[in-house]
């Protein structure tokens, strides 16, 4: 059988910047996916080339064996639904018109039993004629998330289940939201709707998903089920900590209580390499903090010649400045620098 | 008591009233009568209501012949256009704005504030001058056509480029986009200056004419131009209004919920670069009025388009007869610029807009 979703090595490059470099991933009809990584990994890149939103640079992504850019907008409405993580609201739409929002160009009357099943599922029933500025964070973000089933709904009514794409749903949401936010996508999956969600919370994405897809830097690195994703091995990898691992009794699965930065020391890389490629690259801000990721050192570089130059280990910071200028630093500079860095002394002052 | 009766005015806050669309339909329609009909009996020649019916040729009375005379020229080749052009003039300036701001999703954007109709009056302006050398001599018979051609495309031209400059992979930022549009205007209106420089003085007097932004020059040819954009308007308005109404939700969202956000933003660009440059090559740049109508607007019937769009049209109508009315009695028999009257009005409206928002808007 052919996977309802897949892409085929897409690459998302912006500016000289590969944010997803050639990722090749099948989600088969019925699934339920999480997306995790750190940030900056290039998940919500990913998520909306998987959408259709982004159009990849290199590579294909194929809905139901078709191509998704040659959807339609509104036909692809119907197949593949997706919230995004921020959805700022600037006219005062009351949340019934938003969720309507959801139903397309459906008559009012027809979706109006839609929206109303919505709002309760999200337990918004009571805010239905509020505008929806004034509600909270969270609110908003449920409100978003009844509009989106409404969609779903919508969407199933003409050509089945659908394919749920959430970005950060859980986001601003309380424990006792994000596990009915959580239950709510259940019952849709029980109805064969496929799921793929981008989460931070790993517990979360281990209650929530059969799958969990692990992104670094553009590349998918592991792919599997919970037990076989959440490990030691995975945590000081990718998130640069070391944790807990515990387990829930029933049903079996991991859990994570991280409680320290991984110091990885088989991890000191090629410091003349380093240097080569920050004072050469130009990209300096990016090099220094590829830098102080690969050292795994909870500190970074000031600009030389401020006052406070050097790297500032109180504030257990990797800070890189955007405006570092790297042509006036001499090689032995830098080098003396992290040097110094790695011993823990203090930069010379100037 | 008290507590009770104040936490209950608290949660009312944040709840929508929206009455329903043909109640504020037929309130606005009534309000643009009332305002047509005190149009129609004011003015340097004053036209009493008693004998109105009979100038309109409703019905005869005993006015004498020689005053209905009067009436019926005064009416028929002077304030009727006027009033008409004012109606439709104040309509596509309010709808222009109300569909701008659904673009940019930005309750601010207006189009004579951001450059767009300066960018229509500067083409206006050009076309002047060049009809009336001798370079375009040969079109100078076609120069009424010409000046709403021109006002569009100089409109368009500013509208396009505004959306270039302040849109950046599908999210619209606000301080570029009204900064923009305050460079833009600087621009079109340096040309204009240039234009005022070189023009000679018959230009100049056309020139300025609608510069100040008055409707007194309006003749029945003139609202040909104007009746069509309108209706185009009217039937194009409800089309877009979904899309517009999902656009809120930003663009990344619109699309996912289905709508062609690429042709939308074709869509609109078009229609607000139409409907201001019509608008403008009739009586100038008259601003305020696309910032000021949508936004009462939406305080009381809400900021759904599919009604805010049509409501625009008929209050923006109001507005603008009920200023033109007053722009030619209250220094009669001089007439004040329109232009002069809706800023004099619409300044204060949006810097208390500013302010109320303040807290809000974050640019």
């Amino acid at each position: 059988m052919s996977a309802l979703l897949e892409a085929q090595a897409i690459s998302m490059v912006v500016g000289g910047a590969t944010l997803v470099d050639g990722i090749d991933l099948k989600i088969d009809a019925g699934e339920m996916v999480a997306i995790v990584g750190p940030n900056g990994a290039g998940k919500s890149t990913l998520l909306r080339m998987l959408s259709g939103d982004l159009r990849p640079t290199r590579g294909e992504v194929r809905l139901k064996q078709r191509d998704i850019s040659a959807y339609a907008p509104r036909q692809l409405a119907f197949h593949r639904m997706m919230l995004s993580q921020h959805v700022n609201v600037t006219f005062p739409f009351t949340v019934e018109e938003i969720v309507q929002m959801g139903a397309g160009d459906a008559g009012r009357a027809a979706a109006q039993p839609l929206v109303d099943a919505a709002l309760a599922e999200v337990g918004l029933s009571h805010f239905s004629q509020r505008q929806l500025p004034t509600l909270s964070g969270g609110e908003q973000q449920r409100a978003h998330f009844a509009r989106v089933l409404v969609q779903l709904a919508c969407g199933e009514a003409m050509h089945g289940p659908g394919l749920l794409m959430l970005d950060e749903p859980t986001a601003s949401l309380d424990l006792r939201h994000q596990l009915d936010l959580l239950e709510a996508t259940r019952r849709r999956r029980a109805r064969g709707v496929t799921v793929v969600a981008v989460l931070h919370d790993l517990n979360l994405a281990t209650l929530f998903a059969d799958r969990i897809v692990v992104l670094d830097r553009g590349r998918i690195i592991a792919d599997g089920t919970p037990p076989e994703i959440i490990t030691d091995a995975m945590l000081e990898q990718v998130f640069g900590v070391t944790g807990a691992i515990g387990r829930v009794p029933s049903p079996s699965l991991p859990f994570v209580l991280p409680h320290a930065m991984a110091y990885n020391s088989a991890a000191v890389p090629d410091v003349e390499k380093l240097i080569a490629e920050i004072l050469g690259a130009g990209g300096a801000a990016a090099g220094l903090r590829d830098l102080a990721h690969r050292l795994g050192i909870p500190a970074g570089l000031r600009e030389i010649g401020m006052p406070e130059a050097g790297i500032d280990r109180a504030a257990d910071l990797a800070i890189a400045d955007p405006y570092w200028n790297p042509r006036p630093l001499k090689r032995g500079a830098v080098r003396d620098l992290i040097a110094r860095a790695w011993a823990g002394e203090p930069p010379a002052a100037d | 008591m008290t507590a009770l009766s104040e936490t209950r005015a608290g949660r009312r806050a944040g709840y929508a009233f929206r009455p329903p669309a043909s109640l504020a339909i037929i309130c606005l329609l009534i309000a643009l009568a009332i305002a047509a009909l005190i149009a129609l009996t004011m003015g340097a020649a004053g036209i009493p209501l008693a004998r109105l019916p009979a100038a309109l040729g409703l019905w005869t009375d005993a006015t004498p012949a020689p005053t209905l005379a009067r009436d019926q020229l005064v009416l028929w080749s002077i304030r009727i256009p006027r009033i008409a052009a004012a109606a439709m003039v104040g309509a596509l300036l309010a709808t222009s704005g109300a569909i701008m701001q659904g673009l940019f999703r930005n309750p601010l954007a207006d189009p004579a504030m951001v450059g767009v109709s300066s960018g229509g009056a500067f083409a206006a302006a050009a076309a002047i001058v060049i009809t009336d050398s001798a370079i375009g001599a040969s079109l100078r018979f076609m120069q009424h056509q010409l000046l709403p051609v021109a006002a569009f495309a100089g409109s368009l031209v500013t509208t396009i480029v505004l959306y270039a400059i302040a849109s950046r992979s599908g999210r619209t930022s606000i301080a570029i986009f009204l900064l923009a549009g305050i460079a833009l205007a600087a621009i079109a209106n340096a040309g204009i200056g240039l234009l005022v420089f070189v023009a000679d003085d018959r230009q100049l007097r056309d020139i300025t004419f609608w510069l100040l932004g008055s409707l007194s020059g309006v003749t029945w040819p003139k609202l040909a131009a104007l009746a069509p954009v309108l209706g185009i308007g009217l039937v194009a308005c409800l089309w877009i209004a979904r899309g517009l109404d999902v656009l809120v939700l930003g663009e990344a969202e619109a699309f996912h919920s289905g709508v062609d956000v690429e042709r939308l933003k074709r869509i609109s660009i078009v229609l607000v670069s139409a409907m201001t440059g019509v608008a403008v090559s009739v009586c100038g740049v008259v601003g305020f009025v696309g910032i000021v109508v949508p936004h009462l607007l939406r305080l009381v019937i809400g900021p759904a388009h599919r009604l805010l769009l049509p409501a625009s049209m008929l209050l923006g109508a109001v507005l603008l007869v009920g200023a033109d009315t007053l722009a030619r009695t209250i220094v009669a028999p001089a007439e004040m610029p329109i232009g002069v009257l809706t800023a004099a009005v619409g300044a204060p409206f949006f810097l208390g807009m500013l302010l109320r928002q303040r807290g809000l808007v974050s640019l």
